[in-house]
């Protein structure tokens, strides 16, 4: 493998829940829970689970948008939880983030070019008619007009928003994109072309995405690596086209068989699981799987699986299999 | 999407603004007593403090407008001369409720924690204090002129914008954009004053723009309480106090005063509701 541009390792964040006249902590919602993973320069990590997984959770994580509860972050080397205000000022310019909601993501006071040329005013690159040049350039770059520059948010589809967002990421040439559920909010006509989109921004400028999502299909196009998640813990990590034809982890699996099949034809052999998703609360003892597992046995509710590699590059945890 | 010529933010707002016509009468009336504030001295045709002995508690007619007082002094002067302090009482006194409402609404908001802690609880002690009855001793205490009772009227009068900002920073910096902004480096002070302010900015100018209506009530009655604004100057609060002497002998006294307050106050309030309307954005869909 080569070397590493960003490492999480063992990065765990629990919300305290407080309640009561003195603001007593009762209990932790547990978020992410041990979480570790790489992703290469260039390359796209998958995180996939379902909501409330802390797939989210991880991605702010990475972009120090909150402390962590343990755990470190390393980009470059670095930890980026021990950088001073200045430092974390340039690591702005290195790790960059793409929204979910393209409603919600543009400042509705900010005219489209503003918003793309924000992060050249707040790292002083440019006089003002050059950050305008620049953001008129971005924004040709994702397949919009200059005559946006001066146009508000709300003129604006959710696909075209989603652009606008996308030109904000990369204006400061990033080496990493946060893609938190990028194409989720949007028709699936529209998903395609922002995927192609960000494929064709990510060869041109070498930039490596972790791409958070709860859509297989969308993470097995763009993906060369996928972590799938479940109640904040890595269940499965390895290779795209390895975990989609040879997933190790039952939950994988179950995952998998839910993905809707293009060709009526095929006979899917739909595993269901039962029950809810525990309460991140109070987890799980043993496998955080265990409670809806069809493989579970009993040393599942008290062994926690480590991830082990089963084959190069391909980890589970899973005791049974 | 349909070519269009470009919508700056500015015709968007004037086409909203002046589709609603009640929100037009608000700006035309704040705007009239504009007018009549800054050209008093051009208006009026007694001097509002000279004294007619020989014309006292005339009624309206063509000489004097709207009457004379007990003194005989022209009402309607009076009334031109009172909309200065009104219009400078209802200003000031908000300008300075909502300087400090927005700062400590906004560092509550923000922040969280204990400095929320520590600014709410400090709105909620100055919630507790009747205002008008704080504004009584504390006039007491200094000289009753309209400086003084501009800044005792802001200093007690905050709270409500304070809690405003404070609820729009909680939902606004929840949002995405403030996220995106803290990830390309935007200091707390440029997402508080940059991206979240401009956003939180509509129900402030309507609460200030209500405001005014109630600081100009405020004034009127500590004038019409005897603390405003002392004789001979004339303030549409000591006017009414005049007038409440002679109701039965000088109904004009009390009534275009009163109704100067109310329409006075109506307008601000029509202003702001328009306003408010015309500058979300999010109904320009």
């Amino acid at each position: 493998m080569t070397a590493s541009l960003l490492n999480v390792s063992g990065l765990v964040k629990k919300f305290p829940i407080r309640a009561g006249v003195f603001s007593s902590v009762v209990g932790h919602v547990h978020a992410v829970n041990g979480v570790s993973f790489e992703v290469a320069p260039g390359k796209t990590f998958g995180l996939v689970g379902e909501s409330g997984c802390g797939k989210t959770t991880t991605g702010r994580l990475v972009l120090r948008l909150m402390e962590p509860t343990a755990g470190e972050v390393l980009f470059n080397g670095v930890n980026i939880f021990s950088l001073g205000a200045s430092a974390l000022r340039e690591l702005r310019k290195k790790i960059q983030i793409v929204f979910q909601d393209p409603y919600s993501s543009l400042n509705p006071r900010m005219t489209i070019g503003a918003i793309v040329s924000e992060p050249f005013h707040i790292f002083n690159i440019g006089e003002k008619k050059e950050r305008m040049e620049m953001a008129a350039a971005l924004l040709d770059k994702v397949g919009m007009g200059r005559d946006a520059l001066a146009r508000y948010p709300h003129e604006f589809s959710g696909g075209q928003r989603q652009r606008v967002g996308i030109a904000r990421a990369v204006a400061l040439n990033p080496d990493l994109v946060v893609c938190d559920e990028p194409v989720s909010a949007l028709d699936v006509s529209i998903q395609a072309q922002v995927v192609n989109l960000m494929l064709d921004l990510q060869q041109e400028r070498n930039m490596a995405y972790l791409f958070i999502s709860h859509d297989l299909l969308v993470i097995e196009r763009v993906c060369d690596t996928v972590g799938i998640m479940y109640l904040g813990a890595m269940m499965e990590m390895g290779p795209a086209a390895r975990i989609y034809s040879n997933p190790i982890h039952p939950y994988t699996e179950a995952l998998l068989s839910a993905t809707p099949e293009p060709d009526p034809q095929t006979k899917g052999n739909r595993i269901m699981l039962k029950g809810e998703t525990p309460n991140p609360i109070n987890l799980p003892s043993g496998c955080f799987f265990h409670t809806r597992c069809p493989l579970k046995k009993k040393d599942c509710e008290t062994v926690v699986p480590p991830l082990t590699e089963r084959s190069p590059g391909h980890f589970a945890a899973c005791i049974v299999r | 999407m349909t070519e269009k010529a470009p919508r700056t933010f500015k015709r968007l707002f004037m086409e909203r603004f002046l589709n609603d016509w009640l929100a037009v009468v608000g700006a035309v009336i704040v705007a009239a007593l504009f007018l009549v504030a800054v050209f008093a001295p051009v208006l009026i045709r007694h001097n509002p403090t000279t004294i007619n002995a020989k014309d006292i508690l005339s009624p309206p007619s063509a000489e004097y407008w709207l009457g004379t007082d007990d003194l005989g002094r022209d009402v309607f002067s009076r009334m031109v001369y009172g909309s200065r302090i009104s219009l400078s009482v209802g200003f000031v006194a908000v300008g300075i409720a909502t300087a400090i409402g927005l700062v400590l609404g906004a560092l509550a908001g923000y922040f969280g924690g204990w400095i929320d802690e520590v600014i709410m609880r400090f709105v909620d002690i100055m919630l507790t204090l009747p205002t008008f009855f704080l504004i009584l001793a504390v006039i007491a205490f200094l000289n009753p002129n309209i400086y003084n009772i501009m800044i005792v009227i802001g200093v007690t009068s905050w709270m409500g914008v304070a809690r405003l900002v404070r609820a729009e920073f909680l939902t606004l910096k929840e949002r995405d954009f403030v996220t995106a902004a803290k990830a390309i480096g935007v200091s707390d002070m440029g997402v508080i004053f940059r991206h979240i302010l401009p956003n939180a900015m509509a129900p402030v100018l309507v609460s200030a723009t209500l405001g005014v209506g109630s600081a100009i009530l405020t004034e009127s009655s500590l004038s019409f309480l005897g603390i405003g604004v002392q004789p001979p100057d004339a303030s549409w609060g000591n006017i009414l106090t005049q007038g409440k002497d002679y109701i039965e002998l000088a109904w004009w006294l009390s009534v275009f005063p009163g109704l100067a307050i109310l329409i006075t106050v109506m307008g601000y309030n029509l202003l702001g509701e328009g306003l408010r309307d015309a500058l979300d954005p999010r109904l320009y869909r």
